[in-house]
Order: structure tokens, then C-alpha cells, then sequence
């Protein structure tokens, strides 16, 4: 027993006198430095990104009132202050938009990054959050507004998508803005040998697609937060290649208001649940040779009351889904080519228990090439074939349009994620 | 019983193994030498990739996770990369100024800073030149600094990696005596190369780079710069074409082919080429293509 003691003793002396050799080391490194490089105090990082265009389109015949049946209505104009891209008439040249960053180290507990986005009439804070450098057991926590980790694209910001639009689905089901809101977020990193992350969200619940808190007639506001969101991703090597993968499910009240729709007013108060899948393929030949194979798919099942503005109310159940499916060639630092497949699968409408007769052959192919100049400007042409716009008479009005699009960048804009 | 518990736990405090992640194969070779089997060594990329570039594959999130110490190059060659994977890895041990994070361009005397910094200039560091380990007389000094930081997170073997060092050291003065000597008949030689990836190296050495294959830093070449570089390399008494082993090859065959000048291929990094697979290698091999 003693000599347990004695070795106890022996070895935590041993302890201290190495913590505090180790201390020494770390003056003996910090002397090694070659001189200081530190550049005129602190300044965060800052970034400006600025998206102009041109845009020609064709359309079947001639005909701006448009929708996509029973998912997209009121042509996407301008809500809660802001224009959207009207599903037609974007002719001509466009200032697409301009996105400011603004990020550093707040101390040695929270990084801050902010997020502009700017159109040629408005100032929307898009992020704006902070997330912790320092939690134990490999947990990470986002505090403030920011765009969900939901699926692959929505997390992405639109200098970083292939193609000049969010794919079809995504218009349809979560809307502009994807799921991007205030709340909270937790990831944590599994200590798995290959990598798995979980991540659970609490947002506020206002996705103009899909959720929505806001008290309409006599029906009452959702209490905030209403929106869970939970996934989890991995990712494996196979066939050289790098393969990410995830399943993703948000789920919360809906109070969509369209009652100040010019035609056919109305509203919906219920509960909403949205799945995702998505699969992200992408191979190196080289630094700037590689293909990407990137694909989700989107299932959302909505099911409440639909409401007239006489407070007159049906029965509603709407089961819908979609994906997209884009294939990107990298040929070198300069060139980039790519397909884009964007279709909705399943746009099942149920009224009063009545099946009703929707659309679904909804669909829209994208075609693209890039030349970058450089690291930090771009030049894209692309082609879209939408057939997934109708108008009020039902009848479909196909929508043919090339875009010209230039893209660049100043500033000290942090590197991309996989 | 409960004192046994004790002195395990603080035991094996003392003999836990280090998880030590590198960025470039060099870096590996290096913390090899000095730590020998005590540590557990990952690097995150390859010797034939461009440095610049490296895929932030997710999977090297894994690895990051669980790493005691993260040793980069540092100078922003990672710029392009890194970043992301070090905040997804959700480990404070080696976010920027923690103990765990080593950034090696601090303790080295950087060359080529400029004197501003426009994007109109291509892709330059502001810190300088992050190529530092092309000059072989860095090595002793990136050995030294590791030896200090292993020695700090694992003051158990501090001993051990002394010794080791010591050893290092003494071998890599001899190699330098040898290369020294070997490159003193070059002196004074012209060449140019691809990127500015052999600065450090041949300023070493006293060789000239009069210009670059990529007419801006990061930028490719342009038919214009190319002709331009063909009457250089003619009017002036340019030996070499440096190639490295991940920009293309087209554009110094052609200069080669219209100038007569051979072109050589130059390891930047241990494993960029065949028969460059250890430290000693990687300099070997390019003392011996330059300077025959």
C-alpha cells in the first residue's frame, strides 16, 4: 500500500514539474518566432461578391400570370417588403444581387460571421451569427440567423451554387430563401473512425413555403420557436472519389397567408413535415480537374385547414416531392460544364378526403458553362428549359431562357466546405 | 484500491500517445524523425497534390477530431482549404492559438513579401513567399521547432525527441555540407520555372529565376506571356526549365521545344515523384536535377 503511495507521490511531482517545463518550452517557442507580422491591429475579414446578368426569355405564349400548380403561386412577387425573381418576365440586364461578409473571432469562445444580401432596392441581414470555438466533446453551437444545415444546397449561399437558381424543388418546397432563420443549432462529431456528424436546430418557424407563424382570420399565431430540424451526415472514400451523404427531416406549424392574392385568396393552418436525402459525388483527377455528381431529393407532407376570406374552412392534405440531380465537369482552372435535372415526383392534393386533379409533370433542365478569369470572377452562360410553369386556366406555358451571368469577387472571402 | 486507480490514471497521463496531425508529407517526415514511434502521425495530403489546392474532403474532418496537435505549413498556403475542416472538426485543442494548433511560418524568415497586395498582382501572400521548405537549410529549424512543441504537449518524452533532434541535427549538417558544396558549381545559373514554388531554393543557392511559365501568381499561362518568355529564355543564357510535378506540362515543352533549353522536373514536397519518398530523397533529388 505505502508503495502505491510513494509511486502516487513520485509521479505527481513528476506531473508538475513537466507542466511547468512545459511552460518554459512555450516562452522557448514563443522566443523562436521570427519577427512579428501582425498587420495594423485588428481587422475582420471582408468580402463583397457582386452578381450582374443578362437574361432573354421565350415563353410558350404570351402570358405572365403564372404558377406552379398548387406549390408556387402569385407569380413570386414581392413579399414582406421584398421583390423575388418573378417566375417570368426577367428580361434584359439585372443586378442579380451583391453579397457583403463581415467575419472574425469575437475572443477565444465565439467566431461571428455576418452575411448581406443585397438587391438593387433592399438590405437583408441573410446571416448573421456566432459559433463557438471551444465546447468539449467535439460539439459545436451557431447562435443567431443563419441558413440550416438542412439537405446539402440549403446551407449554401448563391455564389456557391453551380447553376445561377436553386433547382426547382427547392423553389417549390422551402422558397428564395431556403430554411434561413433564427435560432439555434447543435452539431456534434461522432467518434466514429469514418465521418459521421448529428445536428439538431430550433428555429423560429417562418419559412414562407413550407411554415410560417403569423395569426390570419381567427385562427391564432404559432408560438416561437416552432421549427425542429434534425440530421445527421456522413462521408467515405470509395473508387477514389469522396462520397457525402445525409437524411435530414424538419418538422413544425404552418400559417401560410395568401388571403391578398389578387386571384383565388386564401390561407392554410396546419402541421408540416419535410424529409430530405441528399448524396454528394465528387472525384480529383487532379487539383483542377474533377466531376461532381450532386443529387437530393424532398418529400414534404403538409396537413391541415385551408381558409376563404369568409373564414369558411376545408379540409387539407397535401403530400409532395421532388429532387434534382446536377453533373459538373471541372475540366481545368478555367472551364466548368454542367447538367442540371430538376423535377417534382408527387404533388398529391387532398380536399375534404377528395382527391384533387393537380399537375405533376413538373420539370426543369439546366445546362451551364463557366469561364472563371480567375479565382475571383466568373463568367456563366446557362440554359434552362422550365416546363413547370401553368396559368390560371391551367393550361402549361413553357418557359425557354438563356443567362448570362458575370460573378466576382473582392475581399478576404473565407474558403468553401466540401 | 482507490489509490491504485490514482496512480494509473496519472500514469497513464504520462504514457498516452500523441495524435499528431500534419498537413504536407514534409512536415510528416520531419515530426517522423523526432518523435519515432511515440506519436501517431496522419497527414492530410500528398506529396504529387498542389498545395494549394487540397480537397476539404470530410473524411479529414475525422482525423482532426481527434488530433492533439495540427502542425501546417502556415503563410496561407492553406488559405484555400484548411480553415473549414479545422472549425467542422469541433475540437478546441487545435483551433488557431490554442497550444495545439503549430504554425511553422512564424519561426521562419519569409522572402518575397511584397510591398502591397492587389488581386490585379494573381494570387500573392501577403505574409511572402510560403514555399520556405524548398531551402534545406530550414529543415534544422522546423526540426527544432517540433521537437519544442512535442516536448511541451508530451513533456514525458521530452528526453527522447531531444535526442532524437540531436541526431537530426547532426545527419542534416552533414547533408547540408554535401549539397553546399554540390551546388556551388551552379552559381549564378539562369532558369525559370512554372510558379514561384523554387524561390527559396535557388536564392540558396545563387541561381537566377529570371521569370515565370504562369505570367501572374495562380494565373495560366496566355499565349502572349508565352512568346514573350520564348525571346526571354533565347536573349539570355537561360540552362533550365523548372517544371513542378501539378501544373501542366504543355507550356514548358513548347518553350523547351522552341528554345532548345531542357526542362527538368522538381519535386516541391516528399513523395511529389518517384524516388522522392524521404527527406533525404526530396533534396536529393533536387540538388541533383538542377545542378548535375
Amino acid at each position: 500500500m505505502q508503495k502505491i503511495w510513494m509511486l502516487s507521490v513520485a509521479t505527481a511531482t513528476l506531473l508538475l514539474a513537466q507542466e511547468m517545463s512545459a511552460e518554459s518550452i512555450a516562452e522557448q517557442l514563443e522566443n523562436e518566432k521570427t519577427t512579428t507580422t501582425a498587420k495594423g491591429g485588428f481587422m475582420p475579414d471582408i468580402s463583397l461578391i457582386v452578381d450582374v446578368g443578362y437574361t432573354k426569355e421565350r415563353l410558350d405564349f404570351d402570358d405572365h400570370h403564372l404558377e406552379i400548380p398548387s406549390l408556387v403561386h402569385g407569380g413570386g412577387d414581392a413579399h414582406d417588403g421584398h421583390a423575388h425573381t418573378k417566375l417570368a418576365g426577367n428580361d434584359g440586364f439585372s443586378l442579380n444581387y451583391a453579397e457583403l461578409t463581415i467575419g472574425a473571432s469575437v475572443d477565444n469562445y465565439f467566431d461571428l460571421m455576418s452575411v448581406f444580401h443585397l438587391s438593387e432596392d433592399d438590405f437583408e441581414i441573410e446571416e448573421a451569427y456566432a459559433t463557438t470555438t471551444g465546447l468539449p466533446y467535439h460539439l459545436k453551437a451557431k447562435i443567431g440567423k443563419f441558413k440550416s444545415d438542412f439537405g446539402y444546397l440549403n446551407a449554401k449561399h448563391q455564389h456557391n451554387y453551380n447553376f445561377a437558381e436553386a433547382p426547382l424543388v427547392y423553389l417549390a418546397l422551402l422558397g428564395d430563401h431556403g430554411i434561413n432563420e433564427e435560432g439555434i443549432q447543435l452539431q456534434y462529431i461522432l467518434p466514429t473512425s469514418i465521418y459521421m456528424m448529428a445536428g439538431v436546430e430550433l428555429l423560429r418557424g417562418e419559412n414562407e413555403q413550407s411554415f410560417g407563424t403569423e395569426a390570419f382570420l381567427e385562427v391564432d399565431e404559432v408560438s416561437q420557436p416552432s421549427l425542429w430540424l434534425g440530421y445527421l451526415k456522413t462521408s467515405f472514400d470509395i473508387a477514389e472519389g469522396t462520397l457525402l451523404a445525409g437524411v435530414s427531416m424538419a418538422t413544425g406549424e404552418s400559417r401560410i397567408d395568401h388571403l391578398e392574392d389578387m386571384e383565388n385568396p386564401h390561407a392554410f393552418a396546419g402541421d408540416t413535415t419535410l424529409y430530405g436525402i441528399d448524396l454528394v459525388y465528387k472525384k480529383y483527377f487532379s487539383a483542377n480537374n474533377a466531376i461532381t455528381w450532386q443529387s437530393e431529393y424532398l418529400y414534404r407532407e403538409m396537413d391541415g385547414n385551408q381558409y376563404k376570406p369568409d373564414n369558411s374552412a376545408i379540409e387539407l392534405n397535401k403530400k409532395q416531392s421532388g429532387f434534382y440531380s446536377e453533373l459538373i465537369y471541372q475540366y481545368d482552372k478555367n472551364y466548368r460544364a454542367g447538367v442540371r435535372y430538376s423535377a417534382i415526383t408527387q404533388n398529391d392534393v387532398v380536399v375534404n378526403d377528395k382527391e384533387k386533379e393537380i399537375p405533376d409533370d413538373l420539370f426543369v433542365v439546366s445546362t451551364m458553362l463557366e469561364y472563371h478569369f480567375s479565382e475571383y470572377s466568373r463568367l456563366r452562360l446557362q440554359y434552362n428549359h422550365n416546363s413547370s410553369l401553368y396559368n390560371e386556366e391551367g393550361i402549361k406555358n413553357n418557359k425557354n431562357e438563356i443567362l448570362l451571368q458575370f460573378t466576382y469577387a473582392i475581399g478576404a472571402h473565407g474558403a468553401h466546405s466540401f | 484500491m482507490r489509490q491504485l486507480l490514482l496512480f494509473l490514471l496519472l500514469a497513464s497521463s504520462l504514457f498516452a500517445k500523441l495524435n499528431v496531425t500534419v498537413v504536407y508529407p514534409y512536415i510528416k517526415e520531419i515530426t517522423n524523425s523526432i518523435a519515432q514511434d511515440r506519436v501517431k502521425i496522419t497527414a492530410l495530403s500528398k506529396g504529387n497534390w498542389d498545395p494549394h489546392f487540397v480537397v476539404p474532403k470530410p473524411s479529414l474532418v475525422a482525423y482532426l477530431r481527434d488530433s492533439d496537435l495540427l502542425i501546417l505549413n502556415g503563410a496561407s498556403l492553406e488559405i484555400g482549404w484548411l480553415d473549414p475542416l479545422i472549425k467542422s472538426a469541433n475540437n478546441p485543442t487545435i483551433q488557431k492559438n490554442a497550444d495545439g494548433y503549430l504554425n511553422l511560418s512564424e519561426y521562419i524568415k519569409l522572402q518575397d513579401i511584397p510591398k502591397s497586395t492587389n488581386r490585379s498582382m494573381g494570387h500573392v501572400h501577403a505574409e511572402g513567399n510560403p514555399h520556405f521548405i524548398l531551402d534545406p537549410h530550414n529543415v534544422i529549424k522546423i526540426a527544432h521547432i517540433i521537437t519544442l512543441k512535442l516536448s511541451q504537449l508530451d513533456p514525458g518524452n521530452k528526453a527522447y525527441y531531444q535526442k532524437n533532434f540531436a541526431n537530426f541535427k547532426a545527419h542534416w549538417q552533414k547533408k547540408l555540407k554535401t549539397y553546399d558544396k554540390k551546388m556551388k558549381k551552379c552559381k549564378g545559373m539562369m532558369v525559370i520555372q512554372y510558379h514561384e514554388l523554387f524561390n527559396y531554393f535557388l536564392r540558396r543557392y545563387g541561381i537566377n529565376s529570371i521569370d515565370n511559365i504562369e505570367p501572374l501568381a495562380g494565373v495560366s499561362p496566355n499565349p502572349k506571356h508565352t512568346l514573350k518568355l520564348i525571346n526571354t529564355v533565347k536573349s539570355n543564357d537561360v540552362k533550365l526549365i523548372l517544371q513542378d510535378v501539378y501544373h501542366e506540362h504543355k507550356t514548358s515543352q513548347f518553350i523547351s521545344q522552341k528554345t532548345g533549353v531542357k526542362v527538368v522536373d522538381m519535386p516541391h514536397d516528399v513523395g511529389a515523384m518517384r524516388g522522392t519518398d524521404s527527406l533525404d530523397k526530396f533534396y536529393d533529388t533536387l540538388v541533383g536535377q538542377v545542378c548535375r
